[in-house]
């Protein structure tokens, strides 16, 4: 398994248990406008 | 991005993530007046990663479902993806039916999806299974085969290669709808992106970027009208 995937995956678990414990949600469009920035995937 | 579905997306020779995807983002961001910053994902950790607001929506070619629009919400179709039958003209095949004939080979790539499906449905039907995509297109240019099932506009790049009448056989086996995938209970952004993606195909910048990245129109338009 090469290093990014294993960095994909770590990266999807921390995801996964942010969001399991609330501390991270999507944003709102209010709040992508005022950032200034739009995140894709 | 993913990067493994060419030409959705796919590292150029900088390593930069190019594609479809990149450039459609683009111009939702420039809609939307921001910058637009493309994360990396893997087909595993798209969905988890739109949960959490990691990234605002998805793309990959994101097939609406109803068992993934429990956990995402999708908006209006951005493009469709046809399973279908590849094949020359003057072959005689209306269906993909047409096909389950012993007289037939189909030139397929290895470890595919297609390969179960015409296990299933096309049992007399000859199978010669090759290790990719240009291979077989070659070998059915080369008349090799009789035809390939598969996604596809993803063969495009590869059959403008070849210098022969191409035929998709009119009854496709399947049309799927690929959206963007945003939050659950995102209204606010889902609403306004289906705004701008109806003002994308009102100005043919799908069908641009489609004929661009993979050298084919688009064989399903998903037409999307004024009043949805």
């Amino acid at each position: 398994m090469s290093v990014n995937r294993l960095a994909s995956i770590a990266v999807a678990l921390v995801a996964m248990l942010s969001f399991a414990a609330g501390t991270v949600s999507a944003r709102t469009l209010d709040e992508i406008i005022k950032s200034g920035t739009i995140r894709s995937a | 991005m993913n990067p493994t579905l060419p030409p959705l997306g796919k590292f150029d020779e900088k390593n930069e993530i190019v594609g479809f995807d990149v450039d459609y983002a683009a111009e939702i961001a420039k809609l939307l007046g921001v910058k637009l910053e493309i994360v990396q994902v893997g087909s595993p950790d798209r969905i988890p990663f739109v949960q959490t607001g990691k990234i605002d929506f998805v793309m990959g070619a994101m097939t609406r479902t109803p068992e993934r629009a429990k956990v995402i919400d999708f908006t209006l179709p951005v493009h469709t993806e046809v399973m279908g039958v590849l094949t020359i003209e003057g072959k005689p095949y209306k269906h993909w039916r047409d096909l389950d004939n012993e007289n037939v080979t189909l030139v397929q790539v290895r470890g595919t999806t297609p390969i179960k499906f015409i296990e299933d449905n096309l049992k007399k039907a000859k199978v010669t299974q090759l290790d990719n995509y240009p291979d077989a297109v070659r070998a059915l240019a080369q008349g090799r085969g009789d035809g390939l099932i598969d996604i596809i506009d993803f063969v495009g790049e590869h059959m403008n290669k070849h210098q022969v009448k191409w035929k998709v056989v009119e009854a496709p086996v399947d049309v799927y709808y690929c959206g963007l995938g945003v939050a659950k209970n995102a209204t606010g952004l889902k609403d306004w992106l289906n705004v701008a993606i109806f003002d994308l195909h009102r100005k043919g910048k799908v069908g641009e970027l489609w004929k661009k990245w993979f050298g084919i129109d688009m064989l399903y338009p998903t037409g999307v009208g004024p009043g949805f």
